[in-house]
């Protein structure tokens, strides 16, 4: 018997647990024209802001081993235009949809979801806390617990939908940051986003990215993505969407077994947008091996070395 | 609605190496050679190689859609294409295609000058083939660093186009930058204009072009992420009407026209 990949995170009823991570797949025109979007559990999209941005300098991205760097900026149309022009295509697919938002101080976050929470064809908002907090020092509010806390109760004021904290993984100890959105309200967290990082070419001298810094992500910032899931997994109790260059299904079942509920595929998604029907396919024939029915059941069920 | 599926499965052909550091990739794959317009690109996942992470994106050079070929041409420049000379014939190249919005070639026959710069010259050999065909009169401007570097002179002169080449160093054709020997091709008669190159020579030969107020059409070079337009890796400063907005050189380019182009210093 086929196994049943059906999961529920925080009321969002998935049809298998792969959902689109943030960012990586835009607001579903371009991956509409390829496939049904219907084939995802759940569809994250781009985080949008308020008002509109133009976005960093080019270059945005560069290639390290095994990884990927970018800094793209919170390019963004604005809140109108997505809930014009972008959410009328997502309502035609039998998928839920994830709004992430973000903002550049901690009362653009509520005003954002109060206009999306009168939208019909959300299943959630992801409150992306990983941007710089541009009237403070630029650090990112997700490094600090309590205005990370601050930001998820101020949206859980605005919206009945269920709210999913994005955590960066930029932090001394990500347990506080969950523990601290948990307690204010978060109905799910995401983790990670990407890691702080910088390349420079040795020839130029110059910096690879124009912004100087920007985001880690892919293959290499997998095993920090499983610590952190599992750290979490063990900290709150709320569940968790584990994200961090999942490139594979092996990737993604290593996410469960660590402790996540659904698993976020993004720069995989870059490479190939079809890997997500692979990844589907290989969750499915890996429970079916193990003479499991559904995913759940080996969620954060890793077998650790007895204590003598 | 229809679906696209832009994977492909492309068996190697030849991998030739035509002068330092360029090689030119013979590609066998039905639906590409048929459906693949001049300036289009495709993108390739490197021998599967888990660390590159990246396709390389690539202007498709020429097809040959009654053999099911199509050919790059590529220049070693990093890991990815230093992995690339190693294609063997029989391999199989893993690639999404055709990308992006190639160039316009009009039905009737015109006056055309095909302006060229390095490896952006392999993508004027698609431009030329279609301009063959209707009969147009082409001049062809192809600048290269040094006679080192010089490929597909042979090319456009089998096509019946009057070849200028120039190199920097003087070593070939005429000594210095293409903007520089541009003004003998402009005193003919030019109804339009294509143009593929380095980004420096781009902004050389952009104030000739707009003076000699002729329909030009030029292709961009840009880092890129996905290469189907999700990442907004690559985009440029384009006017639209009044506004200048981000477009991504992968959905909206690679080929742009001349008059809608912001270049940095305009910005």
């Amino acid at each position: 018997m086929k196994p049943d990949l059906t999961t529920n995170l925080c009321g969002i009823k998935m049809s298998n647990p792969v959902v689109t991570a943030s960012g990586t797949s835009g607001y579903g025109q371009e991956f509409s024209q390829f496939y049904d979007l219907g084939v995802f559990g759940a569809f994250t999209v781009k985080s949008i802001t308020i008002e509109k941005r133009e976005g960093n300098p080019t270059p945005r991205i560069a290639e390290c081993t095994g990884g990927l760097l970018n800094s793209i900026g919170i390019q963004s149309q604005g809140v109108r235009h997505f809930i014009q022009k972008d959410l009328p295509l997502l309502r035609q697919y039998n998928v839920p949809v994830i709004v992430s938002i973000a903002g550049l101080s901690v009362d653009e976050y509520p005003r954002v979801a109060t206009i999306l929470d009168q939208e019909e064809g959300i299943s959630a908002i992801e409150v992306n806390i990983s941007c710089p907090n541009l009237e403070a020092d630029g650090c990112s509010f997700g490094g600090d617990p309590e205005i990370s806390g601050q930001i998820i109760g101020a949206v859980k004021s605005t919206t009945s939908l269920p709210v999913i904290a994005k955590l960066t993984p930029n932090v001394t100890d990500i347990t506080a940051i969950a523990k601290s959105v948990e307690t204010c309200g978060a109905d799910a967290v995401a983790l990670i986003n990407t890691l702080g990082g910088m390349a420079i070419d040795i020839q130029t001298r110059k910096p690879k990215l124009a912004n100087i810094i920007g985001g880690l992500s892919g293959p290499v910032i997998k095993p920090i993505g499983i610590k952190m899931v599992w750290q979490v997994y063990n900290a709150v109790q709320i569940p968790i969407i584990g994200i961090g260059g999942i490139m594979t299904w092996e990737d993604a079942i290593e996410y469960i077994l660590a402790g996540a509920t659904a698993v976020g595929v993004g720069t995989a998604l870059l490479q190939d947008p079809w890997v997500v029907f692979d990844i589907i396919e290989g969750i499915s024939e890996y429970l079916e091996k193990n003479g499991l029915n559904r995913s759940d059941d080996i969620r954060g069920k890793i077998k650790l070395p007895e204590t003598p | 609605m229809n679906k696209v599926d832009l994977r492909h499965s492309a068996p190697v052909v030849s991998n030739t190496r035509i002068c330092t550091d360029h090689y030119r990739l013979v590609l066998q794959e039905d639906r590409l050679a048929s459906a693949t317009l001049p300036g289009q690109f495709v993108n390739i996942r490197v021998h599967n190689r888990e660390d590159l992470i990246l396709r390389r994106p690539f202007s498709v050079a020429l097809v040959k859609p009654e053999q099911s070929l199509f050919e790059i041409v590529y220049r070693v420049v990093g890991k990815g294409t230093s992995a690339m000379t190693d294609l063997q014939p029989d391999d199989v190249v893993n690639l999404l295609g055709p990308l992006g919005k190639g160039f316009r070639i009009p039905k009737k026959a015109t006056n055309c000058l095909l302006l060229g710069g390095g490896c952006g010259v392999a993508p004027l050999w698609g431009v030329a083939d279609k301009l063959y065909r209707t009969n147009s009169k082409m001049i062809v401007v192809l600048g290269f660093q040094s006679s080192a570097m010089v490929f597909g002179e042979d090319k456009f002169q089998a096509y019946g186009a009057d070849t200028l080449i120039t190199t920097d160093d003087g070593s070939y054709g005429l000594k210095g930058f293409v903007s520089e020997h541009l003004g003998k091709a402009m005193d003919r008669q030019i109804d339009r204009a294509y143009v593929c190159g380095p980004t420096p020579m781009i902004k050389a030969v952009t104030p000739i072009l707009k003076q000699a107020n002729v329909a030009c059409e030029i292709s961009l070079e840009a880092y890129m992420g996905c290469g189907f337009g999700v990442c907004l890796s690559c985009v440029v400063s384009v006017r639209n009407g009044e506004a200048i907005e981000k477009q991504r050189v992968c959905v909206e380019g690679p080929v742009f026209r001349l008059e809608d182009i912001v270049l940095d210093h305009e910005t």
